[in-house]
């Protein structure tokens, strides 16, 4: 016989085979250990006479009946609403801020299209094609006739004057007229010289050659002649090109932000209005 | 009509069919919510409860052990009121009936043909093992009392505390080794015919 106390697992085994809650095999190992160890034995004695003494005891009478009455379960009813408030107002106001940022969602995708971002974008296509667009000038009306006067000289412009069209960048006439020879202001002299006799003569001599790249080409009638852009390199047109290019990109993403903020707050606020509501029921 | 029948009467919102599951399990749940609380007056508060709590909820059972299913509203509550007298401890020196006069005893539903002496034996019987019961930490009360005391098996007292089966062993085990020494603590005070076989070995 061991001398040992029993273990808690001992007493398990020995609880649960009174019980019969326990496996064929444990049940096997149970029995032969009653049979060889008297502490075994009196422990199994000892619990079966704890489970025997407890499962004698009777029922306590309940001192009045707890059937319930229509009052009863309506008097219990409210008092779980000042709980249920608080989630209530959640999901209210869950709902109305889904709605909230799906309208703004709505709107900012409508006025992107009506906005100055959508003339922004077509002012950057029209900008890089803009050379393209006006190098080809229409023929001068008035080439047939000499001696006619230009319109220029009787009434308002029909034309723009080049220097409309394309304002000579600053202190580009100085530099000009370092380099030609001897005529001061070369780009303005067709400008301001008679009406020549043949239309679209070459430019006159007084624009040096070496800054016929700088200086918009045009005509003694003030015409533009040819212009692409690989004519006017780093011009303002092509600088404004790039600041309006770089302003849509900028408002594009902004625009691009400003929808994935509305998207996800509007889905998230939905999502809390749904939750709150399971939870309620 | 059989329980099932009742059940689903009652989750129609048959008032009537809950009553009579009320009048079936009440004195299973307020003894119970006794011997868990010691305190007829917190007893009766948890048995109310429990039975309130059960019909505003009883949309949510989904079948099985209703017996179990009770029981576990019975034990929450039980433990709620545990909790709560840890908080703010009030100990009455003895227990309170509805009006509020100390009472000598509960009312046992026994048997009334035993004569006054064996009576008196089942009383100090009763209170002794009450005491015990009293030792116990709650998690181990609420085992012993539906397996040996409400007769359930493992798995549904497993279901009534929403513990495994294997939790269920392990404590009860260990809660009648407890109940068994505190019997033995006060052997002299049980009837001769409850005491120990061998005092020696005590």
């Amino acid at each position: 016989m061991s001398t040992e106390p029993l273990s808690e697992r001992d007493y398990e085994l020995i609880s649960s085979y009174l019980d019969g809650e326990i496996s064929g095999r444990q049940k096997q190992t149970v029995e032969l250990r009653l049979t060889q160890d008297a502490r075994y034995k009196l422990a199994y004695e000892q619990l079966s006479q704890v489970r025997s003494l407890l499962r004698s005891q009777p029922l306590l009478r309940s001192p009045r009946s707890y059937t319930l009455s229509p009052n009863v379960i309506s008097v219990s009813q409210p008092s779980p609403k000042p709980l249920s408030l608080l989630p209530s107002m959640v999901r209210a106001a869950s709902a109305f801020a889904s709605v909230f940022f799906l309208v703004l969602f709505v709107w900012n995708l409508v006025s992107w299209e009506r906005s100055g971002l959508f003339a922004l974008e077509g002012r950057e296509v029209f900008s890089q094609a803009a050379p393209a667009e006006v190098a080809p000038m229409q023929p001068y009306p008035y080439e047939a006739t000499q001696s006619e006067q230009p319109p220029m000289s009787k009434g308002g412009p029909l034309f723009p004057t080049p220097s409309e069209l394309y304002p000579p960048p600053e202190g580009i006439g100085e530099m000009g007229g370092g380099g030609g020879s001897g005529a001061p202001g070369g780009f303005e002299a067709p400008l301001l010289a008679p009406y020549p006799g043949t239309l679209l003569a070459a430019p006159t001599a007084t624009v040096p050659p070496d800054q016929t790249a700088l200086a918009t080409p045009v005509d003694e009638h003030g015409r533009v002649e040819q212009i692409n852009s690989s004519n006017i390199p780093f011009s303002e047109g092509q600088a404004r090109a790039e600041t309006e290019e770089a302003t849509a990109q900028a408002s594009r993403r902004a625009w691009a932000l400003r929808q994935l903020v509305y998207g996800v707050l509007a889905v998230s606020f939905a999502l809390l209005a749904l939750r709150s509501g399971k939870r309620r029921t | 009509m059989d329980e099932q029948g009742l059940i689903r009467n009652a989750q129609r919102g048959d008032l009537e069919a809950f009553n009579r599951l009320v009048i079936a399990y009440q004195d299973a749940i307020y003894s119970y919510a006794y011997r868990m609380l010691g305190e007829e007056s917190a007893a009766d508060d948890a048995t109310q409860e429990t039975f309130l709590a059960a019909f505003q909820a009883l949309r949510s059972f989904r079948g099985g052990s209703f017996r179990a299913w009770l029981f576990r509203i019975v034990t929450n509550q039980c433990y709620d009121e545990l909790r709560r007298r840890q908080r703010h401890p009030t100990t009455p020196l003895e227990p309170l009936g509805s009006d509020d006069e100390e009472i000598e005893s509960p009312r046992w539903i026994g048997d009334s043909s035993n004569s006054p002496e064996d009576q008196l034996d089942q009383q100090a019987l009763r209170e002794l093992i009450q005491h015990c019961l009293g030792e116990l930490p709650d998690e181990f009360r609420s085992v012993i009392l539906l397996v040996d005391v409400q007769g359930m098996d493992y798995a549904e007292a497993a279901r009534a505390l929403g513990k495994p089966v294997g939790t269920i062993k392990s404590r009860l085990a260990r809660a009648r080794l407890r109940v068994q020494r505190c019997l033995q603590t006060h052997w002299e005070l049980l009837p001769e015919k409850f005491r120990p076989m061998n005092k020696a070995d005590l």
